[in-house]
């Protein structure tokens, strides 16, 4: 974790710490993992429902991080918060790549519940990767912390 | 001319004073001659100098002269003018902020603001908007996009939604979201944005 990183977003405001909770991040995780398994039951009939359960998945994922470690995003903006923290927080675990497109996918499921975007099957396949690494990784990382 | 109090953030006297404090507090770098600040934010000159002059008479702005033109810009030792500032850019700023952080992006057409900051920014009453709606016509590259969109929206403190659109979908009214979109209130991200 870089502590200077989440630091300098708790002194912005965008985080606020709170006392770890390093059970319910487990829970948090196991539904993260429910997700992504929920996902690939319904790719084919419904690429856009399985790609937004592959974002929250992911989401899932970085708050179980989170509380596991005693932080919580301030009011507004959560997802964008969520996706700060990730970036800060989780750079040690290199999955620089897939918290990059958490921003991504988040705008992307946005625009899907209107209607105004098609996700296509690379994208959804693009999902499955980030939410899967982004999932394993905090739980290796929960892991060997506790 | 008398304009309503602006719904973004009702707490001045009319819309136009609100625009003009966010054109003269938005770029204190830029200082703006009188004639110049009327023809911007659509008010008459005689209600612009009216205004300045009540602003000024109360130590938020000051005005110099340049020539035969009376220039107006914020004054930064106003007790008032941090808090002032952060106000009117939060209640002002997204137009301006993201014009300019869609200024040259290759591969978008127009760009327009939606949803309740856009309904706020016509006059229509509602809860202050919790995000920014930002529809994008066009073909930009999305990594992209959502990077610029991350940044203003750090910059601005509200979270920016871009949903993009192709043109041919905008021009056509092909889909439902499209058709929705076209009567609903819309903040044109054009070159007028560019200075508040």
């Amino acid at each position: 974790m870089t502590a200077a990183e989440v630091e300098q977003l708790l002194r912005d405001g965008r985080l606020r710490a709170t006392q770890p909770d390093p059970e319910t991040a487990l829970v948090e995780l196991e539904s993260a993992r429910t997700h992504i398994s929920s996902a690939e039951k319904i790719v084919a009939d419904d690429p856009e429902a399985a790609f937004a359960l592959l974002y929250d998945a992911m989401r899932k994922a970085v708050v179980a991080h989170m509380r596991a470690n005693g932080y919580r995003v301030t009011r507004g903006a959560d997802h964008v918060k969520t996706g700060e923290y990730g970036r800060a927080a989780l750079d040690h675990l290199d999955i620089d790549w897939h918290l990059d497109e958490f921003e991504l996918l988040r705008q992307m499921r946005n625009q899907s519940e209107y209607e105004a975007l098609r996700i296509d099957d690379d994208e959804v396949r693009e999902a499955f990767e980030h939410a899967t690494a982004v999932v394993d990784a905090v739980a290796r990382d929960l892991a060997g912390a506790s | 001319m008398r304009t309503d109090a602006p719904l973004l953030l009702p707490i001045f006297r009319s819309r136009g004073q609100g625009r003009l404090l966010a054109r003269i507090f938005l770029h204190p770098e830029e200082p703006i001659p009188l004639a110049g600040l009327a023809r911007e934010i659509g008010l008459d000159a005689t209600t612009v100098l009216r205004e300045v002059n009540r602003l000024e008479d109360a130590g938020l702005v000051v005005s110099d002269r340049i020539g035969r033109a009376r220039v107006v810009r914020p004054d930064e030792r106003s007790p008032f003018y941090p808090e002032l500032s952060a106000l009117l850019f939060k209640a002002f700023g997204p137009a301006t902020v993201l014009a300019r952080s869609l200024r040259g992006l290759p591969g978008v057409e127009a760009a327009y603001i939606f949803g309740s900051w856009a309904s706020r920014y016509h006059g229509e009453a509602g809860p202050a908007p919790a995000d920014i709606d930002l529809l994008v016509v066009g073909r930009p590259d999305r990594r992209v996009l959502a990077r610029v969109c991350r940044e203003a929206g750090r910059e601005l403190g509200l979270e920016v939604n871009p949903t993009v659109v192709a043109k041919e979908s905008w021009e056509s009214d092909e889909t439902p979201f499209v058709r929705s979109l076209k009567p609903a209130p819309l903040v044109a991200l054009d070159d007028a944005h560019d200075c508040g």
